[in-house]
């Protein structure tokens, strides 16, 4: 059994609304400490206060009062605060590092290496344990070649344009994540809810991998408002092989409650947080793993899909 | 009730079995097989035999006999110009099956041929007959959803499909031969391009996709697409299309339409009625009963098909929209082979 270690919580959001929803203690941590990443108002401490744990000013002091950091909250200072955290020799999880390039993920995978503290930039999505479980079946050799992913997250109508960005950032890495063949074909198409609306806020886009394998990527904020019970999209996952289809609804597991003017979908699988944070709490104790890159072909591809976006064209990486 | 009208089919593979033949079947004393037609004589004497009917191996002799007023071709989509053309000739009524034809210039002919000779010709969309689609277009016209600016439409269907594991998309079947199969655009994919449209209530203007091969013993046909489309009202349209799902695999269409007022959703796995579960497995028994519901909408196509022969209103849509489908298909097609985006503007 691994003893107990101290970890320390930078910022807020809904991962840490999840944590405090959980309402377990984490299994292998033995304390929390909460920091805010730039939030001024109350809510880091009441964040705290809801986990039981102390709260410090600033959350440079993290560096000292935890073995492990979970960096939360949004904007590049996230990057500054993991940066900072792997220079001290601390685990670093960030979930949906949607904010760094390809080039500021390579430099702290580099500080990862150089200060033996595991750098992990998770995606929520992917860390699901219904999507794990969906893509450990894909590696399997039962599975057969993979020829085709189809992969939607759908959020609720209205949600700002940075939502939809973190929804792709989450999407692709979850594709990314079952396979390591390069990229030779990207195209995105935009849309609008709105007709008339001068931001898109639906996206598709197509990737074709050097093996033929095709994924589709729908991401839309077209859910009726009331259909929804926070900003976590709605996901579908499927992955077609040769011999074997697997196929993800996250949300489906859910109670289902409508009333008078509302419809609320309250799903009780695990928040993505609890596995994410197991991982973290390995990387304690365990030796550096080796990156995986999935984070920088993420943020590389991420870039692809803007330049697709933009150009109203197909992309040819490299 | 008059006398029965007079028909003729012609091919009599697949989809003539599973679908029309049945569903004449069905309208009992409204119609009359009077002949039948495939190369392989065998196929053409079996459906011919519950009718009495003659049975050919040359299509030219059904379009002779004088007593048939109507055929239905069900060959592969690359005799449809020909036949449909030498039917209108012999001023017979055409109802052909999907898609209509492989190329823009044989649609015109078609339609030109058809219009000349004063005949009915209408393409087996048979999609539009289906309840669930049926149901889903009364909701966009009621309004439900408001403008529709999404769709999704997904299709898959298992490697066995008409039992016919193992050989369909190989050359021992016409749908594994490139040249007389564009794929799976056309196949299955002139269902989608057909109902994306319809549901968006607007040309499309450009097209994107990608396509390629996934079934074993598959020369070179694409049979898994994955296209988006633009269309001029700003919906953006998507599909993929898979053929080797397994058989277990407890879905056929997944639509989803997504307006400025609402969203709709019609998709078989929120649909699964009936479960069968065995020692380290679980199957569908009546999933394609439930969700095909091959009987209803083809006995719906013909029932119209022979309404609109008698004067009566006809599908609600006519071959000009057939021909719309079959160019977004083909732009499908042309966008997944050059990797380009292919715009719907000016063609």
């Amino acid at each position: 059994m691994q003893r107990g270690a101290r970890l320390g919580v930078i910022g807020i959001g809904p991962l840490a609304d999840d944590l405090v929803a959980y309402g377990a203690p984490l299994a292998g941590w033995d304390s929390l400490v909460c920091a805010p990443l730039d939030e001024a108002g109350p809510e880091p401490a009441g964040i705290a206060a809801a986990l039981g744990a102390a709260c410090v000013a600033q959350w440079q002091d993290l560096a000292v009062a935890a073995d492990a950091v979970l960096v939360l909250g949004e904007g590049a200072r996230r990057i500054d605060a993991a940066d900072a955290m792997l220079r001290a020799g601390r685990p670093v999880l960030v979930p949906g590092l949607v904010e760094a390039d390809a080039a500021a993920i390579a430099r702290l995978e580099a500080l990862s290496v150089a200060h033996g503290a595991a750098f992990l930039p998770l995606g929520e999505v992917a860390s699901l344990s219904l999507c794990a479980e969906a893509r450990q079946r894909v590696a399997q050799a039962e599975f057969g070649r993979l020829h085709s992913i189809y992969a939607s997250a759908r959020i609720a109508c209205g949600t700002e344009v940075a939502a939809l960005r973190r929804v792709r950032w989450e999407m692709l890495g979850l594709v990314l994540s079952v396979t390591q063949q390069p990229l030779h074909r990207v195209h995105a198409t935009p849309g609008a809810m709105n007709p008339g609306a001068p931001m898109a806020d639906v996206e598709v886009i197509l990737l074709r991998f050097a093996d033929d394998l095709i994924a589709t990527i729908e991401l839309a904020a077209c859910l009726p408002r009331d259909s929804t019970r926070t900003a976590a999209p709605e996901i579908e996952f499927e992955a077609i092989g040769a011999r074997r289809v697997v196929r993800v609804e996250p949300d489906r597991p859910a109670v289902r409650i409508a009333g008078d003017g509302r419809r609320d979908r309250v799903s009780f699988t695990d928040p993505a947080i609890i596995p994410m944070l197991a991982q973290l709490r390995q990387a304690v104790d365990a030796p550096l793993p080796a990156a995986s890159g999935l984070a920088q072909r993420t943020a590389h591809v991420m870039g692809l899909v803007d330049q697709s976006l933009q150009q109203g064209c197909p992309i040819l990486p490299g | 009730m008059g006398a029965p009208l007079g028909l003729g089919l012609i091919g009599c593979g697949g989809i003539a079995r599973s679908a029309h033949l049945p569903a004449i079947a069905a309208l009992g004393g409204r119609v009359r097989l009077v002949a039948t037609a495939d190369i392989a004589i065998e196929a053409a004497a079996q459906a011919a035999k519950p009718w009495g009917a003659q049975a050919f191996s040359d299509y030219r002799e059904v379009l002779r006999q004088p007593d048939i007023a109507a055929v239905i071709i069900a060959t592969p989509e690359a005799l449809h110009c020909e036949q449909t053309c030498a039917a209108a000739e012999h001023g017979k009524h055409v109802l052909c099956e999907k898609p209509m034809c492989t190329t823009l210039e044989e649609a015109d002919t078609m339609i030109a041929a058809c219009r000349r000779a004063g005949v009915r010709l209408q393409i087996g969309h048979s999609r539009r007959f289906t309840t669930r689609y049926m149901r889903v277009h009364q909701a966009l016209l009621a309004g439900e959803i408001g403008e529709v600016r999404l769709l999704r439409e997904n299709e898959r269907r298992p490697r066995s499909f008409q039992g016919l594991a193992g050989i369909m998309w190989t050359p021992r079947h016409w749908t594994g031969d490139p040249e007389r199969n564009l794929g799976v655009a056309m196949i299955a994919g002139i269902h989608e391009s057909d109902i994306l449209r319809w549901y968006a209530g607007s040309e499309p203007v450009s097209v994107f996709a990608e396509h390629s091969v996934t079934t074993e013993g598959n020369i070179g046909v694409p049979d898994f697409m994955s296209m988006t489309v633009r269309f001029a009202n700003g919906a953006v349209g998507s599909s993929e299309l898979s053929r080797m799902v397994p058989d277990s695999y407890p879905a056929f269409h997944q639509l989803e339409l997504y307006g400025t007022q609402g969203s709709l959703r019609a998709r078989d796995t929120d649909s699964i009625g009936c479960v069968e579960y065995r020692d380290g497995a679980a199957g569908f028994p009546a999933a394609q009963e439930t969700f095909l519901r091959h009987g209803p909408h083809y006995v719906r196509q013909l029932t119209t098909f022979l309404d609109s022969i008698a004067g009566g209103p006809g599908p609600g849509f006519g071959p000009e929209d057939s021909r719309a489908a079959l160019r977004l298909s083909l732009a499908a097609i042309r966008s997944a082979s050059t990797g380009q985006v292919v715009s719907l503007r000016d063609h």
